[in-house]
């Protein structure tokens, strides 16, 4: 269980977050979501530990991450971030292997199971034919699948994706959602920036809606996701339906 | 045998081979029998070969491994193509204390001067800081700070030299970058740190990778980002300041031979440390060798040459940068 108590994270003296509770069950897949500038992308990188909070801690299984080594804190938790630079020249395999850093000294050198573990990911995330090409000449779609597969080589419990459809395009971002769903399948706990409500709604099991850096609702879709919520916390008129295939609330605009 | 050792021993070979080079010519011309004699038991030739143009081919070769590294590291945490010490302003700091060292106290042992240069490299480093903690400072912004700054410290030297006009000779001749006069007392100062900064340099490299992502991703996978950018900005000015000690700024050698070595292996530092220093030496030993035999007995200072090849590419990097 992730627990976050009482955070708040300010960049300079203007406060991001704040004074923000909040429990993610184990096994979920989690959507924050919000309008620009609510502090989801804040709260993700917090968590991951690349920005201090001013105030609060955040516990994994009670255990306060701040305490953490870097390493250790990377055993547990890994983070894709949003616009990730791609070095000139590297290929998806190296790439992947950068994964298994927390387990590595700081020469780097990869044991024959990391490589293993490697061929999973690659293999997982359908890359395996591709291991040896460039990043920089592949597909939008095939070079996030290779990020998600770094991810996956870390071979943590928790998953952080910072909006990782937003270069795609919508069959490269469904494609993406599936890859996360069957990531949790697989027993990772996955917490997602999206900015497509739908989606949200449909992939995620629990939503977890940020305004002004604080937490307006939490729940299943099924449970927050109304028109009151949509008008206050977007500030737009939306009719909500069911969606006939998944059976999850979906939202149009009016 | 792989590519990567292949490139390694035909850059030492190129190395080894130039040295010789610079062993053989000169103000006086030896034959290869006389040289390796010489080398073996001394002689006639023992002051021009053991006392003069060895322990000057070996400080080219430390200066330019140094310089390179230095160039390499920097590039590697700023991630700004044109971020090398002499650029930034951080050669010029370690120069006027350098300078301002040999002016103020003529007689002091060579020892000293990487010491001097050293504060005065980390002074300047410390002013870049201060102006630029407000804003991530793009590539353009950083190198103008960097211009400035150099500039600053230019005319402070010159300062130095007008109140000093009987001392100006050696000291102008050293600011150009020149290896004029260097002799053994000039290598026991810089081989210590080389040894010690370039080998830390190689520990840092697969960490150095991993920030070629971004900060918050080499975070992610549990690169402590901070810890490692302060190391490897500390060890590429120490590298640069103590290089400068030796023989001025020899321009752009910190830009090139990252370039270079970049485009021969690509993106892994554990690979480019080797060759971007090897670059480097071979950078400045021609300048040197060329330095000496363009027009003998008069002397270029090495400088001269590597800006000559090094100021087209930094305009060639400046007008293909787009973003700004």
């Amino acid at each position: 269980m992730l627990t976050i108590e009482n955070l708040t994270v300010s960049y300079g003296k203007k406060p991001i977050l704040n004074d923000l509770s909040l429990t993610i069950k184990q096994g979920s897949i989690t959507a924050l979501i919000g309008p620009n500038g609510c502090g989801k992308s804040t709260l993700l990188k917090s968590i991951a530990g690349s920005l201090k909070p001013t105030a609060g801690r955040i516990s994994l299984a009670g255990q306060d991450i701040g305490l953490l080594g870097h390493k250790e804190r990377a055993q547990r938790l890994s983070m894709l971030a949003q616009s990730p630079t791609t070095p000139e020249g590297i290929t998806v395999r190296q790439l992947v292997s950068f994964g298994r850093n927390p387990y590595l000294s700081n020469w780097g050198r990869l044991s024959q199971q990391d490589h293993q573990v490697v061929d999973q990911a690659l293999t997982g995330t359908g890359l395996a034919d591709l291991a040896q090409s460039r990043l920089d000449q592949l597909s939008g779609g095939q070079r996030q699948r290779a990020w998600i597969a770094m991810v996956l080589a870390q071979d943590t419990d928790y998953v952080l994706l910072d909006e990782p459809t937003t270069y795609l395009d919508l069959a490269h971002q469904i494609e993406l959602m599936r890859l996360m769903q069957k990531m949790n399948q697989q027993g990772k706990t996955i917490i997602v920036v999206l900015h497509d409500l739908n989606q949200a709604c449909r992939y995620c099991d629990q939503l977890v809606v940020l305004k002004a850096g604080e937490v307006q609702a939490q729940g299943s879709s099924e449970q927050i996701f109304t028109r009151e919520l949509l008008r206050q916390v977007f500030s737009f008129e939306a009719q909500i339906i069911n969606d006939p295939v998944a059976n999850k609330p979906m939202c149009i605009a009016l | 045998m792989k590519p990567y050792p292949i490139l390694l021993s035909s850059l030492l070979a190129l190395l080894l081979l130039l040295s010789g080079v610079s062993l053989l010519f000169g103000a006086e011309q030896i034959s290869i029998d006389n040289l390796v004699a010489t080398l073996w038991q001394g002689g006639d030739l023992d002051f021009i070969v053991n006392q003069y143009r060895l322990p000057r081919l070996l400080i080219a070769v430390l200066v330019g491994i140094g310089l390179a590294v230095s160039g390499l590291l920097t590039q590697a945490v700023i991630r700004n193509p044109l971020a090398s010490p002499d650029l930034m302003g951080i050669s010029g700091g370690a120069g006027f204390a350098a300078c301002l060292l040999l002016l103020v106290w003529p007689q002091i042992g060579s020892v000293w001067l990487p010491l001097a240069a050293l504060v005065g490299g980390f002074s300047a480093a410390a002013i870049i800081w201060l102006l630029n903690r407000w804003h991530q400072p793009s590539p353009a912004r950083l190198a103008l700070v960097g211009i400035a700054i150099s500039a600053f410290f230019t005319s402070c030297i010159d300062f130095l030299l007008v109140l000093n006009p009987v001392e100006v000779n050696s000291a102008m001749v050293w600011l150009t970058g020149s290896l004029w006069g260097r002799n053994w007392d000039y290598i026991w100062p810089l081989l210590p740190w080389l040894l010690i900064l370039v080998p830390f340099s190689l520990y840092l490299a697969w960490s150095l990778d991993l920030l070629a992502l971004g900060d918050e991703s080499a975070n992610a996978l549990g690169v402590n980002t901070e810890r490692l950018q302060i190391s490897a900005l500390f060890t590429a000015v120490a590298l640069a300041s103590v290089s400068v000690a030796v023989c001025g700024t020899i321009a752009f050698v910190g830009l090139l031979a990252p370039h270079a070595a970049r485009l021969l292996v690509g993106f892994r530092h554990q690979l480019l440390v080797p060759v971007t220093a090897l670059i480097g030496a071979l950078l400045v030993l021609s300048a040197d060798t060329l330095a000496r035999n363009l027009a003998p007995p008069m002397e270029l200072p090495a400088g001269v040459l590597t800006a000559t090849l090094g100021a087209p590419y930094f305009i060639f990097l400046l007008s293909r940068y787009k973003g700004w």
